[in-house]
């Protein structure tokens, strides 16, 4: 028994976990990865002609960063990415019938194991987007155990291939520029920040959702801004920065950015008006099986410039007040009709909020609830504060 | 501070019970929960409980009545030779499956997020062999282990999971009780089979430094156990919502892959929170094992329990590695349901009222 048990825990020392080991050196880290429908030609960069694959439909770029250049760039002239120099990550590129298999023969072409497990984001070309349904694309993310749900999903005006291989000015690679980029949702409420977990819940509860949109300005730089419209999956649309800005007070999301609206005092300059916070309460009322929806809006926040001169007068700042209430209501009405009767798509959850606080009544008009969407009123009732004028009285 | 006489006092017993409720099943439980009653997962989990503790005050109250002796000797007192072998057999074979069960499942969970390559027969054969070593010392040191892991590993995995409450939308909680009581009452009787391990109150009163307090401890523990469960179902729910949880193999892991932050010192914190709830697999399977061994020795009137720790081992190892994949397992397990009603709940019940009416105990 003794020398049983001697055996048992001398094999537990040799058998434990060895199979698995990858050292750190010998790993690909993927930051980023993003999805497109494959080019028509296979004459395009990037791509093999394997005998066979020719038919494929997808096509799937990941970035990874080199860390060996990254380090002598940062020493060398401190903060990489200059013009002239080598953008310290390697984007790779290559089409396969199915997202796996794409990773899988990338094997072919590296001697790392890729590893997704530090994934920042997911760009989705808009081709693919617009044809393919969005959970089944998502379906080896959400399926592979490296991949966190809290990976950043976006779709690209574009090609997303495009947007991965940008330089961007200051960070050392897109991804890590696209994820911090999106950090900046404080400072202004022009773009949707979506991950992964979203996706997941939203489409597969069937529902509509606005997702962000990246493309690349005329300057040639990396531009998040405006959203997707996807509704059954797929991409239906977009959404303009204003828009998106409109949308996401009526879904309760603002955590920041600004109003610029005609000056009370002078028609002809402007004031603008930056908000700091903001709570969105949606009220839902029944007319037998015909809901409406009011939505009240408060915000507040500071005068950020004026072009009129003094701001110390209570009427100017409650006239302010109403002007910015005014723009805003306006905004918020023209959004919901583009999506009401525009794109058909519920994207700011209306069905989803009657669902949750008004099941009864939803269970009613649920399978109807397409047809009720179109032409259900809305009315927004926007409350702006002022609280603050800046440095100068 | 301990005596090596082969009993327990109170807190080794709270934490023995703690250490063996919590096992791979709670990682799976927000899924099954949520398939049957959406987003009211917290309010199912609840509900089972309520259910169980009848069951869970009959075994603890019937085992305070006969404090001298186990499962195996009571149940004969009270309904005869025959019927209490039956019985107690009966309690063997559920602690043999749960055994397997957790085992199984920690080997899936390790398969998919840990150790994708390393085969499952090793796995489980590295496993199986550090709870054989703490099995055969009995429940000293099983207990013991069952305290350190308690105080060090519980609160830690309870930090970490804490970690998801940013990301938790109140919203996802609701519709309430969209589909009425039904569901929930269902899924509530259900539940009662979630308290596998609290079958061990069958057979620990004997080692107990002061019995008398082991329905205080078991109420105790469970509650523990139940308000565990509750924060990481409702959290689990709040982050992924009902939806996420039914489409997640492990919904608690998938909440906490997507509490990502900027600036967070760790990433990855999915994979330190399955290394520490698998650790916490070790005290029950070790716990069942010791189970099964004290219970036939008992049955078949040996004075040691040790030798038949050995030969359970490869019962354990084939029924936990008999079904071929995932989908596969979680059919084969599922009749521990109405088996676990029937040990945890049915049975404790009648063994008591026969025994109060008949007055008989120690």
């Amino acid at each position: 028994m003794k020398k049983l048990l001697a055996l048992c825990l001398a094999l537990m020392l040799i058998l434990t976990g060895c199979w698995d080991k990858v050292e750190i050196d010998k790993r690909a880290f993927v930051l980023g990865a993003a999805a497109d429908v494959a080019p028509e030609s296979n004459g395009n960069k990037g791509m093999e002609d394997i005998e066979g694959y020719n038919a494929n439909p997808f096509m799937l770029t990941l970035e990874m960063p080199i860390f060996r250049s990254m380090v002598s760039q940062n020493s060398g002239s401190g903060g990489g990415g200059n013009s002239g120099q080598v953008k310290p990550a390697w984007t790779y590129s290559s089409t396969g019938t199915s997202f796996f298999e794409i990773e899988r023969q990338m094997a072919t072409r590296s001697d790392r194991v890729l590893f997704f497990g530090h994934q920042k984001v997911l760009l989705i070309g808009k081709e693919l987007a617009e044809r393919h349904n969005l959970l089944d694309v998502l379906d080896f993310w959400a399926r592979d155990p490296e991949s966190t749900r809290g990976i950043k999903v976006l779709i690209a005006d574009g090609s997303a291939k495009d947007i991965l291989s940008a330089q961007p000015q200051m960070a050392q690679s897109a991804s890590m520029f696209i994820a911090d980029q999106l950090q900046q949702g404080a400072k202004t409420a022009r773009f949707i920040d979506t991950d992964l977990c979203d996706f997941l819940h939203k489409l597969g509860d069937g529902s509509s959702m606005l997702t962000g949109r990246i493309s690349i300005s005329e300057d040639k730089d990396i531009k998040i801004a405006g959203s997707g419209v996807i509704k059954d999956g797929k991409l239906l649309g977009w959404l303009g920065e204003q828009e998106t800005r409109a949308a996401q007070f009526v879904m309760g999301q603002i955590k920041g950015g600004e109003v610029v609206v005609r000056d009370p005092r002078n028609r002809a300059v402007t004031m603008t008006f930056e908000m700091y916070n903001e709570h969105t309460q949606l009220k839902a009322e029944f007319e037998g099986k015909r809901p409406s929806i009011a939505i009240e809006i408060r915000t507040e926040g500071n005068i950020a410039e004026v072009n009129s001169g003094s701001t110390a007068d209570e009427a100017y700042i409650a006239a302010c007040e109403r002007a910015v209430s005014e723009e805003l209501e306006k905004e918020i009405k023209a959004t919901i009709d583009k999506l009401q009767k525009q794109y058909k798509a519920d994207v700011l959850g209306f069905g989803s909020y009657l669902e949750k606080h008004h099941n009864k009544e939803w269970k009613g008009i649920e399978k109807e609830w397409d047809d009720i969407y179109e032409s259900m009123p809305v009315s927004v009732d926007v409350d702006a504060n002022i609280r603050r004028i800046g440095m100068k009285y | 501070m301990f005596e090596n006489n082969n009993r327990i006092n109170a807190q080794e017993t709270m934490f023995f019970l703690i250490a063996a409720m919590i096992e791979v099943g709670s990682l799976i439980d927000a899924r099954l929960l949520a398939q049957e009653t959406g987003p009211d997962v917290w309010l199912a989990y609840l509900t089972g409980y309520v259910f169980a503790l009848p069951g869970i005050l009959a075994m603890a109250a019937l085992s305070r009545r006969f404090y001298k002796h186990g499962f195996v000797q009571y149940s004969r007192i009270i309904t005869g030779p025959a019927i209490g072998c039956v019985l107690s057999l009966a309690l063997a074979v559920y602690w043999l499956s749960v055994s397997a069960q957790a085992l199984r499942g920690m080997c899936e969970i390790i398969e998919l997020t840990l150790l994708d390559k390393t085969p499952m027969e090793v796995i489980a054969f590295s496993f199986l062999a550090v709870a054989i070593y703490i099995a055969r010392y009995g429940i000293e040191p099983l207990s013991r282990m069952s305290v350190l892991l308690g105080i060090s590993i519980l609160p830690l995995i309870l930090l970490v999971f804490a970690v998801g409450i940013p990301k938790v939308k109140l919203d996802n909680m609701l519709p309430f009780m969209a589909e009425g009581p039904i569901p929930i009452l269902k899924a509530g009787a259900k539940g009662i089979a979630d308290w596998e391990e609290m079958s061990l109150l069958f057979i620990i009163v004997p080692f107990l430094s002061k019995p008398k307090g082991i329905v205080k401890e078991a109420l105790y523990a469970s509650a523990i156990v139940a308000f565990i469960a509750i924060f990481v179902l409702s959290i689990t729910i709040g982050v992924i919502g009902a939806n996420g949880a039914k489409t997640s193999i492990a919904p608690p892991v998938s909440a906490l892959s997507a509490a990502q932050y900027p600036g967070m010192f760790i990433e990855r914190l999915p994979t330190i929170f399955i290394g520490l709830w698998l650790m916490m697999v070790l005290p029950t399977v070790a716990a069942l094992l010791w189970a099964v061994a004290l219970v036939l020795s008992q049955m078949f009137g040996l004075t040691e329990y040790k030798p038949l720790i050995m030969p359970l081992v490869p019962i354990i190892y084939i029924i936990a590695l008999m079904p071929q994949n995932i989908i596969e397992a979680n059919e084969f397990f599922r009749f521990l349901t109405p088996y676990g009603i029937g040990i945890l709940f049915i049975m404790p019940i009648i063994l008591y009222v026969i025994a109060a009416i008949r007055g008989m105990k120690d």
